[in-house]
């Protein structure tokens, strides 16, 4: 039945991000697996920490001097710069989509319904860069672009122009075009955006810096600029602050930083558009910005703008079961992290390197600096495996020892040691303290269902055996105590009846012992003197949480009570 | 034909185009930002109470809205210390010397807006009671008394996008690094490890992990010092990055 009339449209996605890169040819398109966007819980928990994988995928032709769209070609591999070793830009397009009557769903908006509705579509392009205004807070120093509505497919400049800047100066913020809906196959309502080539501007010609002379020093402030704090009329710092390129001047307590003036081509804004039809019309925005590339697009940061997104749309709690692949998602990101992270400098094992790391930023506040585990844990090495370990655990369906190491973001600021090791560890929050998930990311992880329980007991020996088939995931935890010269006690986890020998025969060590060092591991017959009971005992031991909260798979039992009556039936 | 549930907000923001890479998603885009990558997200609540303008990374007052009522101006420059009775900032803790006793090292830390209003931003419409203090210069804290205003959330979240009066173009980028290029060699960037990456080629198979920094130039494959001193410059970052940033794949250079 032909369309005649539409309830609303909208345009998806709502929040386009463009990337920067100098090459004429676009991004193509390609698949990643998984997929953060599409969560599934993994088929084979030991796999569920791979790496992800790249594969081409149908990449939209489009023949910028007509708009139109020729073709979807799957490109021969992932490829990012062009044939000249340059960046492509990662240039997005942004549907149009609408709904018929309230109730129905969105679906996307193509030109068969233009026809039927006899209807004309427009567009609106409203970007800015405000880097320079920001500090000055001269409104002069704006720099504004605005593509007024067009409905033609020809290619739009999108130009940056200020008024501190030299006369017929600008700045490039990328271009957009209207994609001609009358292409064979591909008749969808789209618009097309390519961000910039991501160049650096300035205020000095012959500045081997930058690429054009924009900026008028004589009229604005932006060259000179010092961030200061308490000066009426000047916008309080940003923090960081003086995050721009400049030069020491002065000394002592009047040394400061001096803005060279530079800006750059990066920009973020608003897309409109309308849609036309008898006396209707109808409108819908979104959001596009510009910005670096991603140098590592196969792996996703454990934090990104979806999950705060998510929580402002959705909220903090969870509710109902949570899909164990949304769990397995974020432990999975947080081991992407350490995996591109310098682990052991980020927990400053190298005092006298120069290195950005949180001990460092703590002293900031007052607190002594230290590592923040101790620097044997701390090797990149040790602490892949381990997180290795965490996301097969989670895959597994067992998030119980997650919920009691993560960081609460009201704790934000304990910078004791042991709030210093919650999670994410040597991570940097947008308040400076260390990081915190979102309280939704929390929930997720917290809200992982245990697996299925218990039935029957068994003999304390059997449980023991249980137990550790339990915490085998976990077993990379112990990687920092060696039990002879070139074994781990990690690696006695594949051998269940060497474990319970060692732990009848040895003695307490390793940097979590404390005053137990070298105290026999178990006593026979008695739980109470045993180390190893007294350690797990202790609220702050990373084996607390694990082996009292939570029960082992298929004894209804906590591990501390498997431990305990284990011990008590030896002799 | 595809379809979508216009009140499934989380498939809107994550709705991927025919033809986008997976980089055009906020999947991609880092959160945790001091002051970030992409974006400095923390300008997304600066007009999240109708009124008053906040400070993106503090809880300053530093604007009102044209037109507020003289209440509301008032608040100009004081301290938003707590909504809806709870705090948003918190004492930071900690030892002054190493094995010494955890002693409050400041008294209230301004805490991140995310989390911070998390209970009030899924309350577009609500009115709050919001408390205030005055800005302690000399500390950067609140001081003396409390002040309780009723104000209004604005909503962040309109037709599935960023709501256009809750930030204009040009904030949500404008607290970054000027130029971008700087971001890249001045921040602590192994928190942004998954986007610009720290520590890359590296080998496990030794006691220790040995591997690259990114921004190292002439990686040796067989000299694998994270520390060297050979790094892009910030004036080799202006002049040419796109030749000298490396893409990284599998946690190695992957061209």
């Amino acid at each position: 039945m032909p369309l005649t009339d539409l309830f609303a449209i909208a345009i998806l996605p709502p929040f386009a991000i463009g990337r920067m890169g100098n090459s004429p040819d676009p991004m193509d398109n390609y698949n990643v697996s998984p997929d953060p966007n599409d969560r599934p819980a993994p088929a084979d928990p030991t796999t569920a920490s791979a790496a992800r994988t790249l594969t081409p995928a149908p990449t939209l032709q489009v023949d910028r001097a007509t708009g139109k769209i020729t073709g979807a070609a799957l490109p021969a591999a992932v490829r990012f710069r062009d044939a000249d070793g340059k960046i492509k830009p990662v240039a997005p397009f942004l549907e149009v989509w609408f709904q018929p009557t309230e109730a129905a769903p969105l679906e996307p908006l193509t030109k068969d319904h233009l026809g039927e509705l006899t209807a004309t579509v427009e567009w609106r392009v409203n970007t800015a860069n405000r880097k320079a205004f920001r500090r000055t807070g001269d409104a002069n120093d704006r720099i504004e672009a605005v593509v007024d509505w067009f409905g033609d497919h020809a290619v739009k400049s999108i130009v940056g122009t200020c008024p501190n800047f030299k006369a017929n100066k600008s700045i490039p913020f990328g271009t957009v075009q209207y994609i001609d809906p009358d292409s064979a196959g591909f008749p969808e309502v789209r618009l097309r955006f390519t961000p910039p080539a991501g160049k650096v501007y300035g205020p000095t010609a012959g500045d081997p810096n930058v690429v054009d002379d924009v900026y008028d020093a004589t009229r604005g402030q932006w060259r000179g600029h010092v961030d200061e704090f308490g000066v009426p009329g000047k916008p309080v710092p940003t923090a960081p602050g003086s995050i721009f390129f400049g030069h020491l001047e002065g000394s002592g307590p009047n040394r400061m930083w001096v803005s060279n003036g530079y800006l750059d081509d990066a920009s973020d804004g608003i897309v409109e558009v309308r849609v036309r039809f008898g006396a209707k019309e109808l409108t819908a925005f979104a959001r596009i910005s510009a910005g670096p590339p991603t140098f590592a697009p196969d792996t996703f940061h454990l934090r990104t703008v979806a999950d705060d997104l998510e929580q402002i749309a959705l909220g903090p709690v969870f509710t109902g079961p949570v899909p164990i692949g949304e769990a397995v998602d974020i432990i999975h990101r947080g081991l992407e992290t350490v995996r591109l992270f310098n682990t052991a400098a980020g927990n400053d094992n190298f005092p006298t390197r120069p290195v950005s790391n949180m001990p460092r930023h703590d002293t900031g506040f007052g607190r002594a600096r230290e590592t923040i585990f101790p620097p044997g844990r701390a090797d990149a090495k040790m602490v892949r495996q381990l997180h290795e370990g965490v996301v097969e655990q989670v895959a597994g369906g067992d998030a119980s020892s997650v919920g009691g190491i993560l960081r609460s973001p009201e704790k934000a600021g304990d910078l004791s040691n042991a709030g210093r090791r919650k999670m994410p560890g040597m991570m940097r929050g947008s308040d400076g303290l260390h990081l915190a998930l979102t309280r939704r990311q929390a929930a997720t992880l917290r809200g992982v269902q245990p697996p299925a329980p218990p039935p029957a007991a068994a003999t304390p020996e059997a449980n023991m055996l249980k137990m550790i088939d339990h915490f085998f995931n976990r077993r990379n935890r112990h990687l920092g105590i060696m039990i002879d010269a070139t074994r781990t006690l990690a690696e006695l986890f594949s051998d269940k009846p060497a474990l319970l020998n060692y732990l009848r025969t040895a003695s307490s060590k390793g940097d979590e012992a404390g005053p137990l060092a070298g105290q026999r591991l178990i006593v026979p017959g008695n739980p109470d003197g045993s180390a190893l009971v007294q350690l797990i005992r202790t609220p702050t031991h990373p084996m607390n949480g694990p082996l009292t909260t939570g029960t082992v798979a298929d004894t209804g039992k906590t591990g501390l009570t498997i431990l305990t009556e284990w011990i008590q039936s030896l002799s | 034909m595809p379809s979508l549930d216009p009140k499934n907000l989380s498939a809107r923001l994550r709705y991927r185009a025919a033809g986008n890479p997976p980089t055009t998603t906020p999947v991609s885009a880092i959160a945790n930002c001091f002051p970030g990558l992409e974006f400095d997200f923390r300008n997304l609540w600066r007009r999240i109470f109708v009124g008053i303008i906040l400070h993106e990374a503090d809880n300053l007052v530093v604007g009102v809205e044209p037109g507020v009522s003289p209440t509301i101006a008032a608040l100009a420059g004081k301290r938003l210390v707590a909504v809806n009775g709870v705090a948003i900032t918190a004492a930071v803790t900690g030892p002054q010397v190493v094995g010494g006793p955890v002693t409050q090292l400041v008294p209230a830390a301004f805490l991140e807006w995310t989390n911070a209003l998390a209970d009030i931003v899924t309350r577009p419409g609500a009115t709050v009671p919001c408390t205030f203090q005055d800005d302690d210069p000399a500390t950067g804290g609140p001081v003396g008394p409390a002040t309780v205003v009723d104000l209004t959330v604005r909503a962040i979240l309109t037709e599935g996008a960023i709501a256009r009066d809750a930030v204009q173009p040009g904030e949500l980028t404008q607290s970054l690094c000027s130029p971008w290029q700087n971001d890249y060699r001045e921040c602590g960037c192994y928190y942004w490890a998954a986007s610009r990456p720290d520590y890359v080629n590296v080998d496990t198979t030794g006691v220790a992990s040995t591997g690259h920094n990114w921004l190292q130039k002439d990686r040796d494959p067989a000299v694998k010092d994270y520390f060297a001193s050979n790094l892009i410059t910030y004036e080799e970052l202006f002049r040419n990055w796109p030749g000298l940033l490396r893409f990284v794949v599998q946690g190695n250079d992957s061209e």
